[in-house]
């Protein structure tokens, strides 16, 4: 069985993002960056877009 | 052999020059979802988008493959949402930037876009289902739901254009003077509203009675008309060949086939376009032929071609062999339509026979069920041992 047979797409993107997310908090938290409004909703709208993409692309391949 | 996976411009449905025609038939979804994903990004980034469309056109090879029918894909929804979430966030991202025209003159762009696009999916016809429902009454049912969601998604379009053009006069202060007489009109409405209700309701309540009742005679006059034509008739003709039990059982289930097919709403059979209504078709030929009843189930169906008549011919060659030998056990039909495949299996419970000792020369089942099933690119089983039934199961893919 292949790699990409046995990762569910749709968690690996959702984990990714939720990854991204966790970092940019502790550096926003560690005054490393200062992530405003603006940004945050742009990386929300990108990660919930992806995770949406790979949902519907996973649904096809079953 | 592995699927070519090559990102190809589509120009034979092209608005441009087909890259988001071609990025759409990669994705499985409507072409007008990267063409609004590409709008977007263009509006909102001052024409930067135009650019990488231009960088697309020249890096992307043509499509030369034959353009399939659309159907009807799990996921459409999730995946345009996605690439909506992702073309906002590259607005965002250019918002932050300084890559902007104005919030007052982009937002309404963007709402219109998605406005106009949703109205211009509406206008292509709908895309077909791999498997069609089985009767007419579920064929009406779902394009009834059809209906009803293409006019809500017709009826958010117009909304989302009419709210882009309210948020740009709003942004432009051209609302305010406007506010106070709207204002009055709307305590107008709303007083009006109150004072007529109740006449409303009451006139809607009794043209509502008035229709069930309208209904409810019509049913009762079409369900006398129909006793009259089908059972009433048969009732008669059993009592005259009352002498001939076997005339009068196949009377009784013809009647009980028709009567079922008529409570269940079924449409007329169509044996020659139809792949279940030709079993159905053929299932009630033998069982008129030979005198045993016949029990079938289909599930799904499909337009008839030559290979599924292959596969009907062997189940009514199968069917004719365990009317023959099991005339007094229950014989089944069932058949399953599914997307990529439509398998068969006929079933008695007769004195079944023993594969390997059939006799070279007969050639009903070798020929007429396994060889034109293999003809065909399918495939048949026969199971049977003596004394306790056969079971005969077709298989055909829906492509070879």
């Amino acid at each position: 069985m292949r790699l990409r047979d046995r990762v569910d797409l749709t968690s690996l993107v959702a984990g990714a993002a939720i990854s991204v997310f966790g970092v940019l908090i502790l550096l926003q938290e560690e005054g490393t960056i200062d992530l405003e409004a603006g940004w945050f909703f742009a990386v929300l709208a990108a990660a919930t877009g992806l995770v949406l993409l790979a949902s519907g692309v996973g649904a096809r391949r079953g | 052999m592995s699927a070519d996976t090559t990102l190809r411009r589509d120009p034979g449905n092209a608005m441009v020059a087909g890259v988001c025609a071609g990025i759409a038939r990669r994705l499985g979804v409507d072409p007008v979802v990267p063409r609004v994903g590409f709008v977007v990004v263009a509006i909102g980034t001052s024409g930067i988008g135009i650019l990488a469309y231009l960088a697309l056109w020249a890096v992307m090879p043509v499509e030369t493959r034959e353009r399939e029918p659309r159907r009807r894909r799990r996921g459409s929804w999730r995946i345009a949402t996605g690439v909506g979430l992702l073309a906002l966030s590259v607005l965002l991202v250019f918002r932050q930037l300084g890559v902007w025209w104005s919030d007052a003159l982009v937002w309404p762009l963007v709402l219109a876009a998605f406005g106009v696009a949703l109205l211009v999916s509406l206008t292509r016809p709908a895309p077909e289902d791999a498997v069609e429902p089985a009767t007419e009454e579920a064929r009406r049912r779902r394009r009834s739901r059809e209906a009803a969601g293409r006019l809500s998604l017709a009826g958010f379009g117009i909304a989302l254009v009419l709210g882009a053009g309210l948020l740009f006069l709003w942004a432009r202060g051209v609302l305010d003077a406007a506010g106070d007489v709207a204002l009055a009109a709307l305590v107008v409405i709303a007083g009006l509203g109150l004072i007529l209700a109740p006449l409303w309701w009451r006139f809607a309540r009794s043209l509502a009675a008035e229709r069930a009742q309208r209904i409810r005679s019509q049913e009762r006059a079409e369900l006398s008309a129909h006793l009259h034509d089908s059972v009433l008739q048969t009732l008669a003709l059993v009592q005259r060949r009352a002498d001939d039990p076997a005339d009068v059982a196949q009377l009784a289930r013809r009647q009980e086939r028709e009567l079922r097919a008529w409570l269940a709403g079924a449409p007329p059979l169509q044996p020659d376009e139809r792949v279940a209504d030709a079993l159905r078709a053929a299932a009630i030929d033998v069982e008129e032929t030979r005198g045993t009843p016949i029990e079938v189930v289909v599930v799904g169906d499909c337009a008839l071609d030559e290979r599924l008549e292959a596969l009907v011919a062997a189940a009514r060659e199968a069917l004719t062999n365990a009317a023959k030998f099991a005339a007094d056990g229950p014989i089944r039909l069932y058949a399953e339509v599914e997307k990529d495949r439509v398998t068969a299996f006929v079933d008695d419970r007769g004195e079944g026979f023993d594969p390997e000792r059939v006799p070279a020369d007969r050639r009903g089942v070798r020929e007429s069920i396994i060889g034109r099933m293999e003809r065909q690119g399918g495939h048949a089983e026969v199971r049977s041992h003596p004394d306790r039934g056969t079971e005969v199961e077709l298989t055909l893919p829906r492509t070879r």
